[in-house]
């Protein structure tokens, strides 16, 4: 099955999907920000993992080039260099790391003032604000403001988790509505598939049994088995 | 034991519930704030503190009336560098003119000590400030053990007067069974409780399993005995340990009779008793051929020794 089948992202209730990955899950981020170019949603798009030239050309193999240049125009989606934020805010003896998300939270709130619409906040990859010596506890207190401002906001995080500690994951996944695991198979590897996907539906499911999905990546798509 | 919490019968000034991401206790904590709004109690003013947008939006969908869910940790954690567990005290005493009684529930406690940089100081101030307090009646507080340091955890515990742990949420094949007829979803809690007597000082443990349906009615609760006898649990476990092996460890009964018969010479030191060889006629006799290079001689070869 097409990975839009298993997560319609426009019809999950969700405020806050938490990504942790083990392995390469980056075709979560180009996912989400395909389907939120399509839809013509309202996006900011925080990057510290890769440059805006490298989002853009996996886009254009996926067919959104064009679509992607426009919303950067028409300014549906805002895109934030948080990696030389950081960087700046060390260079310049910058000690309070709770104000290095300043910048950031004072944009988000401008948008959200502007218009009373959904709009999505992806942040790829916050592990990486961590490797770069921001706190846990900075990380945490940005996330909580983020979430603060409104009730409309979906937040989409990526984490790549063997670059933070297990127990920042761990108070991230009760902080969050979805939480996708992302991993390689346990087997090893396989040619026809790259590796494994749980969802754990953290607020709907009183169970908490996770749904578990083998996933291959293909040029244009993602394929998901369920098992 | 279990009941008795959720239905407020035991006064248990402070309880921690620690779960875990699997074996989660939101269910639990649900099945406690229903009794306590079925039970419509006057004087008794229910707060709930969530720590996150996550669990405000859960607790917002399960509770018809919002009033109880109050936001004062929510809106300070992380964003300010307040003690928010104090703003929390400070705000019951200004808000209480009515003079009620509180019961508070939080329901992360992970994100709060986090808030504290993992010190657990300030908690356990709030804790033993709240049950000193006669105006707060009960604090309910929940801990998810992944993300905390066992020291940590051990210590926060210490102060409770009763700690839950929820140690299983999986239910067997029989269990299943059982509670088919009543066509509604189970959850099921093995839990494990130990409770401070204020009178007595002691802890009393409680190992119990708890069933719970989907509208958050308890609909079974089963108590389980600790085993008796140790030498039996000694004897399981012995077992358990030879059933792998490729070769034979054990003993027939003709090994073991022989083994209990067994004189052993440093028994005999000291008695007037000696081990009897059997006497046997032919002697064992020594047979010598000499090499070349040997000297045979009748002299004592020891002779050149100086001693």
């Amino acid at each position: 099955m097409d990975f839009n089948t298993v997560i319609e992202f426009g019809k999950e209730k969700s405020s806050f999907y938490l990504v942790d990955s083990s392995t390469d899950g980056s075709f979560f981020i180009h996912y989400i920000l395909s389907h939120s170019i399509r839809s013509n949603v309202k996006t900011i798009f925080v990057t510290l993992s890769q440059t805006l030239g490298h989002y853009k050309g996996v886009q254009a193999k996926l067919g959104n080039s064009t679509s992607l240049s426009t919303s950067l125009s028409e300014r549906s989606l805002v895109h934030y260099d948080l990696l030389s934020k950081i960087s700046q805010a060390y260079v310049e003896g910058k000690s309070d790391q709770i104000k290095i998300f300043d910048d950031l939270v004072d944009k988000v709130a401008a948008v959200v003032q502007q218009k009373d619409e959904d709009f999505i906040l992806i942040i790829d990859d916050l592990c990486l604000a961590c490797l770069n010596g921001v706190s846990e506890k900075a990380l945490f207190g940005f996330l909580a403001k983020i979430q603060s401002l409104s009730d409309k906001l979906c937040l989409v995080v990526y984490a790549q988790s063997m670059l933070a500690t297990r127990d920042f994951i761990n108070d991230l996944i009760y902080m969050s509505d979805l939480y996708f695991k992302i991993e390689n198979l346990s087997t090893g590897y396989s040619k026809e598939i790259d590796g494994q996907m749980s969802v754990f539906r953290m607020n709907e499911d009183l169970n908490l049994r996770p749904q578990k999905y083998l996933y291959k990546v293909n040029e244009r798509n993602v394929k998901l088995f369920q098992i | 034991m279990i009941e008795d919490l959720l239905n407020q019968k035991e006064a248990s000034k402070s309880i921690l519930i620690i779960d875990s991401f699997l074996n989660n206790s939101t269910n639990l904590l649900f099945t406690y704030i229903k009794n306590f709004i079925e039970k419509d109690n006057l004087n008794t003013s229910l707060n709930l503190y969530p720590t996150s947008r996550s669990s405000k939006l859960k607790f917002i969908e399960f509770l018809p009336q919002k009033n109880v869910i109050d936001q004062t940790i929510l809106l300070n954690i992380f964003t300010s560098n307040q003690n928010v567990l104090q703003l929390v005290l400070d705000q019951l005493i200004k808000n209480n003119e009515s003079k009620k009684k509180f019961i508070i529930i939080i329901d992360n406690i992970n994100l709060v000590l986090r808030h504290f940089e993992n010190n657990p100081v300030f908690f356990i101030h709030f804790v033993i400030e709240c049950s000193r307090r006669p105006d707060i009646c009960q604090l309910v507080c929940i801990a998810h053990e992944q993300s905390l340091n066992n020291d940590v955890l051990c210590q926060i515990g210490q102060i409770f007067q009763t700690v839950v742990y929820i140690n299983d949420t999986k239910m067997r094949q029989d269990e299943i069974t059982m509670f088919s007829k009543l066509n509604k979803h189970i959850f099921k809690f093995s839990l494990k409780i130990d409770h401070r007597s204020l009178k007595t000082s002691k802890i009393l443990s409680f190992n119990e399993i708890l069933y719970i349906d989907n509208e958050f009615s308890v609909q079974k609760v089963e108590k389980i005995l600790k085993k008796k006898s140790m030498t039996k649990e000694d004897d399981e476990t012995e077992e358990d340990m030879l059933k792998g092996l490729t070769f034979n460890v054990h003993l027939s009964s003709d090994e073991m009779e022989a083994k209990k018969n067994l004189v052993l010479p440093y028994e005999l030191i000291g008695q007037k008793k000696s081990i009897k060889m059997e006497n046997k006629d032919t002697e064992s006799k020594i047979f010598y051929a000499p090499d070349e290079a040997d000297d045979i001689d009748d002299d004592d070869p020891d002779d050149d020794l100086n001693f």
